[in-house]
């Protein structure tokens, strides 16, 4: 069944003009200058002078292979990490009465608040030598010495994860919202225990959610900076430090290499989801 | 009270047959300070077919979905072939149920779906495909097995939702407005097909509907409900014909209401008329006979009556020709109106707008009403 739009004022506007294409000029011209020609100015260093010089000498880079090896595997555990931590809450804010659920979606939103950058320094005081974590398990007589922390692979993984979280939170808490509460009933009428109605009606009709946090957690965690940077040793380079280290070299046509490297990279990943998962849909739009 | 099968013997007797008796034991469920159900007293037969019938809000969904388990009552019980179910939490109830909505999961094919609950009682692979393709064809859908919901027709989907309500021999099935969602012709079908599946496995149905006719066409007794108390719970013919009260008489079918006076013993004055008190009590209170408009004869003025009949002079107001009958809308020298069915052997004898008519009836078919009970 599908409800009749109503055709209110903005109907008669799109009626009015064929194509609408129009209102969005302000956003493509802003777009075609600040974003689209910059990067194909980008992309076309990578090129060289026709040669694709840069781009062959990125590829065989060493210490580019490792570090774009090592930022997929960080960007793999976190996606694993937000989904198992973050299933749960999203499921139980899901079937919380809801002034619960409110409150517990406003814990998941309240980070959004500050700026990442705020957060990766509360983490570097809370995981440093002199930090409140080593000085709770200090008191706490748990430990003697204090334990390294800061700038290992560990803190990388602590602030990116908590930083990502409510990006793996949101679509699945909105694709569990949305199955009908009738469902679970007829299941359980028809001898599903709990774990059951988890199992074969709960998680496969929130798969769609599951796959929408995944590809967000995984697109942004690939590309992250500037917690990595602040929280990470020098093993636990990224992509984007790599990228921001050539930079400071002038190497400006690798580069250029390596951002495009990430972008091709970052696209194939959103290329390959899409033909599972209606994007549109699982971002909150209507499909 | 006529139970299709008053002591459940047919259950014991033919171990083919499913069906369990149910009773509700004064049962009542309190939201807040209203009650939405109180004081329901039901006993369903073993293979009986039984409707709840009522406006919403009259507590028959609620009623349902305690035996379904998905309500606590608040006060009373409920048992199912003699045991209390009230501790039993709803998915080891073991009681099939239709929702309104069909509630099939979308992401299982109609197969997968019957073979939901037989999955979830751990049976055995093969006893299990069995029993799907064996349920798919009851209800004519073998053929449509591998189809998700989204690619079923809505006829289609509550076939589905029936075989897996069914499939695992519940010994009670529940099913809540199984077929309002469809068109006409479909569900007369549906309810000749749920009725034929129901008599041949001897399923006991608790049956939730606001349709009369749905009620009237496929149950063994109706219980009749109206703010969530009982008003009457009877055979079909028994609550048509003899309605315990002016809202059940007006709920099914159509129904004339006359006020009436007392006029001696015995006797009342339904406007310039006196005829039998058709009641068993005393004729005194706030009086009302009903007729049935089907009961009436629409007479030329001059036309002579059978002796015993009550005859009143009406003015035509409006003549609807409806195929099989002719509805007539009369009004009485009083001013009140009267809806008479004339049924057609051939169309002769219709009366036009403004005609000067007889209405007349046999006192038999006159039902007195004192206070608004059945008297």
């Amino acid at each position: 069944m599908s409800l009749a739009v109503t055709p209110g004022r903005l109907g008669a506007l799109r009626a009015r003009a064929a194509t609408p294409a129009w209102l969005a000029a302000p956003l493509i011209a802003f777009l075609g200058v600040f974003y689209l020609a910059p990067v194909a100015l980008m992309l076309a260093r990578a090129a060289g002078e026709g040669d694709w010089a840069p781009l062959f000498a990125a590829v065989e880079n060493q210490v580019a292979q490792r570090v774009f090896l090592g930022t997929l595997e960080i960007a793999l555990v976190c996606t694993l990490a937000t989904l198992v931590i973050g299933y749960p809450l999203a499921l139980f804010a899901a079937l919380a009465p809801p002034w619960l659920a409110r409150i517990a979606i406003a814990a998941v939103l309240a980070p959004f608040w500050s700026s990442i950058l705020i957060r990766s320094y509360a983490w570097m005081v809370l995981l440093g030598r002199e930090g409140l974590v080593n000085g709770a398990l200090g008191g706490l007589g748990l430990i003697e010495a204090p334990i390294r922390m800061l700038n290992t692979t560990f803190a990388v993984y602590v602030g990116m994860i908590h930083i990502m979280l409510p990006f793996m939170i949101l679509p699945i808490y909105a694709a569990l919202k949305g199955i009908d509460g009738r469902l679970v009933q007829a299941a359980e009428n028809l001898g599903a225990s709990t774990a059951s109605v988890l199992r074969h009606v709960i998680l496969p009709l929130s798969a769609p959610g599951v796959a929408a946090g995944a590809l967000v957690v995984f697109v942004l965690s690939i590309g992250f900076y500037v917690t990595p940077a602040l929280l990470g040793g020098p093993r636990d380079m990224m992509v984007s430090m790599l990228i921001a280290q050539e930079v400071d070299l002038y190497n400006w046509d690798l580069a250029s290499a390596y951002a495009g490297g990430l972008l091709a990279i970052t696209l194939l990943i959103v290329a390959v989801a899409s033909r599972f998962v209606d994007l549109g849909k699982a971002m909150g739009g209507r499909g | 009270m006529t139970p299709a099968d008053p002591t459940g013997e047919t259950a014991m007797t033919d171990p083919a047959r499913l069906g369990a008796p149910v009773r509700f034991e004064g049962v009542g469920k309190r939201y807040g300070r209203s009650w939405a159900v109180r004081g329901f007293d039901l006993e369903i037969a073993a293979g009986e077919f039984v409707s709840l019938l009522g406006a919403s809000g009259s507590g028959k969904t609620t009623s349902l979905m305690m035996l379904a388990g998905f309500e606590t009552p608040t006060e009373g019980r409920i048992t199912v072939g003699g045991r209390p179910i009230d501790a039993i939490p709803p998915a080891r109830r073991d009681i099939g149920m239709v929702f309104q909505s069909y509630a099939l999961f979308p992401h299982m094919t109609a197969a997968e779906n019957v073979d939901f609950p037989l999955r979830m009682r751990g049976r055995p692979k093969a006893e299990r495909e069995a029993a799907v393709a064996r349920m798919l064809d009851i209800v004519g859908l073998a053929h449509l097995a591998d189809r998700l919901p989204s690619q079923l027709s809505g006829g289609q989907q509550q076939r589905v939702a029936l075989a897996r309500a069914i499939v695992f021999a519940p010994p009670v099935l529940l099913m809540d407005e199984p077929l309002g969602a469809l068109d006409k012709h479909l569900r007369a079908t549906l309810q000749a097909e749920i009725k034929r599946i129901q008599a041949r496995l001897g399923l006991t149905v608790l049956f939730v509907t606001h349709d009369q006719e749905e009620a009237l066409t496929m149950s063994d007794r109706i219980c009749v409900m109206r703010d969530g108390a009982i008003l009457q719970v009877d055979a079909p013919e028994t609550i048509y014909d003899r309605p315990a009260d002016t809202y059940v008489a007006a709920f099914f079918g159509e129904s004339n209401a006359l006020a009436a006076a007392p006029e001696g013993p015995g006797a009342v004055r339904l406007g310039p008329v006196v005829a039998p008190w058709p009641g068993a009590g005393p004729a005194s209170g706030a009086l009302e006979i009903a007729i049935r408009p089907e009961r009436i004869a629409i007479a030329d003025e001059t036309a002579p009556v059978p002796p015993a009949h009550v005859a009143v002079f009406a003015t035509v107001r409006e003549t609807t020709f409806v195929g099989d009958r002719r509805v007539y809308l009369a009004a009485l020298d009083t001013g009140e109106a009267m809806r008479v069915n004339q049924p057609l052997a051939d169309l002769s004898g219709g009366h036009a707008p403004g005609e000067r008519v007889r209405l007349h009836w046999a006192p038999s078919a006159m039902r007195g009403f004192v206070d608004g009970r059945a008297a």
